[in-house]
């Protein structure tokens, strides 16, 4: 934990810009403060575990990435995730953010620069390349995009029918197991359609499928959008559960500053098609940038 | 460049941007047919959705096609004294034209709306994304089992659009006319007889009333799939493709419709 | 929970109305092949036609006006003098009729059905000549084509023409009032006159029909009838009486003694005829000798002479006649 000590910091008045660093210092303590007593019931971080993967190889890095469509989304943007990392992405709406993520997935192809997946330049693959590149990855939408035509349990089986040879019983047990993984009762639900089921219950069985085919890597897409505090906690906890337990690397979109500063190991804040701050959390609180600081002020009040 | 030119110019590049895509997708959708792997459980219920579920509209339309179709020729037929060509008319213009194109329009109407609906939700609600995120192809998964469909069940009701219509026009021939159902049917395979064979056994008019359904149902499956899968806009959107998709694969169908028949009558020789 | 069976009652339906379609086009094809002879062997002919009239390949071939087969082919043959022969058309026929086209069957192209849909038309040939085989040429008859039907018509139309000119000249001059006919349509004299004769004629009639006039008596009265009945019956009564033998009459019927006696008469007289005509005699002489003759005729001459003057001066002569006789 080696960013915890940071939490016991004075507290700082960041409400409003008009007001001096120190008071900014202390209010980001302050919301760190609040955040890290949310997670005080999960268990600590394994630190020497994280770091000896942060050592390592990068995951997923973006180098330079441009893209436009017929204005520009993002321009020059350099990322780097490392093994066993959450990455948090941040910004206002409509800034991109998801944008970042399809390129990941290489929904999308960038006009400039190279997307690389475990050390591979994704961009130069060809449409069906890419769908097996896809397979490492685990993505978690927004609205869960659950198939509707298909059941709980076929949602969840999808990725594994698609592409592994198992067989009807293995990808049962690995259905269940995945559903139990995210604290949904798998006799329950197996049966149910999407339409049937609530929000933060349709988001744990996204997580569910994403995660059925033991990807590597996890991309999340707002996941605590639209949701109360109460489900945006449990969704919060599952994640990091998935990170730790599981130790995949995560992606995750967001502009719920609380939830990311739970979960996240990196921070990286979009602003103006561009990336402004890549660092800790703590980092990203204790910076004296005056965006930043109403960025993570707005969130707080 | 005038600005009123550039406009022009842009407005052009979008119709043939459109009209490449469009062609794409088909063609990916066909390639897929036989690409592995095949998703037989989703053909089978693409079939059920277009097929069976199409065949209550698609019966009533051919029963009273046939029927009008009879009635106004026995009026017709009548100020000639031939009342027992009525036969011959009715098949020949079932088979050959108003089979095909009702079935098409109906299911255009019945099944283009729901698909272009359906796909626009998904696109809308990023089940599309999803799909490519879990490393299947949309257009395998969604657009061919899609496309496979309405090409084999759109000449399957097509077949049973003519017999019904035939039979319609059976039943006024007998009640309005006063024709005995014998001779009617046997009009009706001298008809069809008479249009004459390709390959020996084949009857011309088969080739035809089976050739404009296949092309329909492709026609169909394509653009709901292409408009469907092009939803922006949210809810709004999906509606904006719906009616798109009717309205567009409705006047297409009319349009190679016309040149279907054209080429396949230079083709096929009728006797 | 509930695991999908591989038969679902989707794919049952969609296989029942596949099934459904599978049999109308099975059941079609079944009845066209009835209708069309779809499924019979076939056997090809050649016919060579000067013009195909409008035959399309895939037509239809006919033999003796019920469908045999189809026109499998029509090619034009190349360039030369023979006119008769410019296309060849190749014929698939059924093979159960080979034994009725003969090689006097004749090949025709007909004109057919409610469109004017042209077939080719084979008669059925006959015993004495043997059936064509597969890939022989059938003789073709001349089609009645309608060039030829209408010069023939054109020379109708002009005799037509001819005689409605003659028509005209006639009613023409009738109208004019040429001519008898034209007089009787004219003439209103004659009309006049007509008129006339049937008032009469209607008066008379009239009269006829008038109760108490002859004819109307002729015509109802019973009493002439019954008069006229018993003159016959006398008339009747007499000719019973004249075939009496007793009666003067009824001897002369039937009694040939007096025939006899005519002809005895007769004979007589035929005798004295001869007498006569021989000049012997003095009724001889008199009818055949011409001196007597004149000398009778100066006789008769002077007589009259001598008579003439008696009347003139009977005295002359009288006295001493008279004197013999009265002498006073």
């Amino acid at each position: 934990m080696a960013d915890r000590p940071r939490v016991s910091e004075p507290d700082h008045d960041r409400r409003s810009g008009d007001v001096g660093p120190a008071a900014d210092e202390r209010k980001s303590a302050a919301v760190r403060h609040a955040i890290r007593s949310e997670l005080a019931v999960d268990a600590p971080k394994d630190d020497a575990h994280a770091a000896k993967r942060a050592s390592e190889t990068s995951i997923v890095e973006l180098q330079h990435v441009s893209l436009a469509f017929d204005v520009p989304i993002i321009e020059d943007i350099s990322l780097i995730t490392r093994e066993g990392e959450t990455m948090a992405i941040v910004g206002e709406s409509g800034t991109g953010k998801s944008t970042i993520l399809k390129l990941v997935l290489r929904l999308l192809v960038p006009d400039r620069g190279r997307v690389l997946i475990e050390g591979e330049d994704i961009t130069p693959l060809s449409f069906e390349e890419a769908l097996a590149v896809r397979q490492k990855m685990g993505m978690v939408f927004q609205g869960a995009a659950l198939f509707d035509s298909m059941s709980v349990f076929e949602n969840v089986a999808y990725p594994l029918r698609e592409h592994t040879d198992m067989n009807d019983d293995e990808i049962e047990q690995r259905v269940r197991e995945k559903l139990q993984f995210v604290d949904l009762d798998p006799d329950r639900v197996i049966d149910q359609f999407p339409a049937e089921l609530s929000g933060g219950m349709r988001k744990r069985v996204g997580i569910a499928r994403g995660m059925a085919n033991n990807p590597r890597i996890m991309l999340y897409d707002e996941p605590t959008s639209g949701l109360d505090p109460l489900t945006t906690g449990t969704i919060t906890r599952l994640i990091m559960k998935l990170q730790r337990e599981l130790g995949v690397t995560s992606l995750v979109v967001s502009h719920d500053i609380r939830a990311v500063f739970r979960m996240a190991s990196k921070v990286a804040l979009l602003h103006d098609r561009r990336i402004t701050f890549f660092g800790t959390p703590e980092e990203m609180a204790g910076s004296e940038d005056q965006y930043i600081q109403d960025f993570l002020g707005g969130f707080t009040t | 460049m005038p600005a009123f030119l550039t406009r022009l110019n842009d407005a052009a590049k979008s119709k043939i941007l459109t009209l490449q895509e469009y062609f794409v997708l088909a063609g990916k959708a066909l390639r897929f047919i036989v690409a592995r792997p095949f998703y037989g459980q989703d053909v089978v219920q693409q079939m059920d959705e277009i097929g069976v579920k199409s065949l209550g509209i698609v019966l009533l339309t051919g029963l009273f096609t046939g029927m009008v179709l009879a009635l106004q020729s026995s009026v017709q037929l009548k100020t000639f004294g031939a009342s027992m060509y009525i036969g011959n008319l009715v098949s020949a213009s079932m088979i050959r034209e108003l089979g095909p194109v009702l079935a098409g329009l109906m299911v255009a109407g019945r099944v283009g709306s729901g698909i272009a609906a359906q796909l626009g939700s998904m696109r809308v609600t990023e089940q599309i994304d999803a799909l490519n995120t879990l490393g299947t192809d949309p257009i395998k998964k969604l657009v061919t089992p899609r496309l496979l469909a309405a090409l084999i069940m759109l000449p399957v009701l097509t077949i049973i659009n003519d017999f019904v219509g035939i039979i319609g026009g059976n039943i006024i021939a007998s009640l309005v006319v006063g024709l005995p159902s014998a001779q009617y049917w046997r009009t009706v395979w001298v008809q069809i007889a008479s249009d004459g064979f390709a390959l020996r056994y084949i009857p011309n008019d088969f080739i035809q009333g089976l050739t404009k359904p296949i092309v329909f149902g492709g026609l169909i499956a394509i653009t709901a799939c292409y408009f469907g899968l092009g939803t922006t806009g949210g809810t709004e959107g999906v509606g904006q493709s719906t009616t798109r998709t009717v309205v567009t694969s409705s006047i297409l169908i009319l349009i190679v419709d016309y040149f279907i028949t054209q080429l396949l009558l230079s083709v096929l020789t009728y006797g | 929970m509930k695991r999908p069976s591989f038969i679902t009652w989707e794919q049952l339906k969609v296989g029942l109305l596949i099934a459904a379609a599978l049999a109308v086009i099975g059941i079609a094809i079944y009845r066209l092949g009835q209708a069309a002879n779809l499924f019979s062997r076939r056997y090809e002919l050649l016919a060579y036609l000067p013009n195909a009239s409008g035959l399309q390949a895939g037509g239809v071939v006919y033999v003796a006006g019920q469908y045999a087969g189809t026109i499998k082919s029509i090619d034009f043959l190349p360039v030369d003098n023979d006119t008769l022969r410019n296309l060849r058309v190749r014929l698939a026929i059924d093979h159960a009729l080979q034994d009725q086209v003969r090689s006097d069957s004749k090949a025709k192209v007909r004109t057919l059905g409610l469109l004017g849909d042209k077939v080719i038309d084979i008669s059925i040939g006959t015993p004495r000549y043997s059936a064509l085989r597969d890939g022989d040429t059938i003789a073709v008859a001349p089609s009645l084509d309608y060039e030829a039907v209408l010069a023939q018509a054109a020379g109708a139309v002009n005799d037509m023409v001819d005689l409605t000119h003659d028509l005209r000249q006639i009613t023409s001059s009738v109208v004019e009032g040429k001519g008898t006919m034209g007089q009787l349509l004219t003439n209103r004299a004659l009309y006049d006159q007509f008129v006339g004769t049937m008032s009469r004629a209607n008066a008379m009639l009239a009269r006829v029909e008038n109760p108490n006039g002859t004819f109307a008596r002729l015509l109802d009265d019973p009493t002439l009838y019954n008069r006229f009945v018993s003159v016959v019956t006398s008339a009747d009564s007499l000719v019973i009486a004249l075939n009496d033998k007793n009666g003067t009459i009824g001897k002369l019927l039937r009694d040939d003694t007096l025939y006899t006696h005519i002809v005895g008469m007769a004979i007589a007289g035929d005798s004295l005829m001869k007498t006569l005509s021989n000049g012997q005699g003095f009724a001889g002489r008199l009818l055949n000798d011409p001196a007597l003759y004149d000398r009778i005729n100066k006789l008769t001459t002077d007589l009259g002479a001598i008579l003439e003057d008696v009347r003139k001066d009977p005295r002359r002569y009288t006295r001493g006649v008279i004197c013999v006789f009265r002498c006073k």
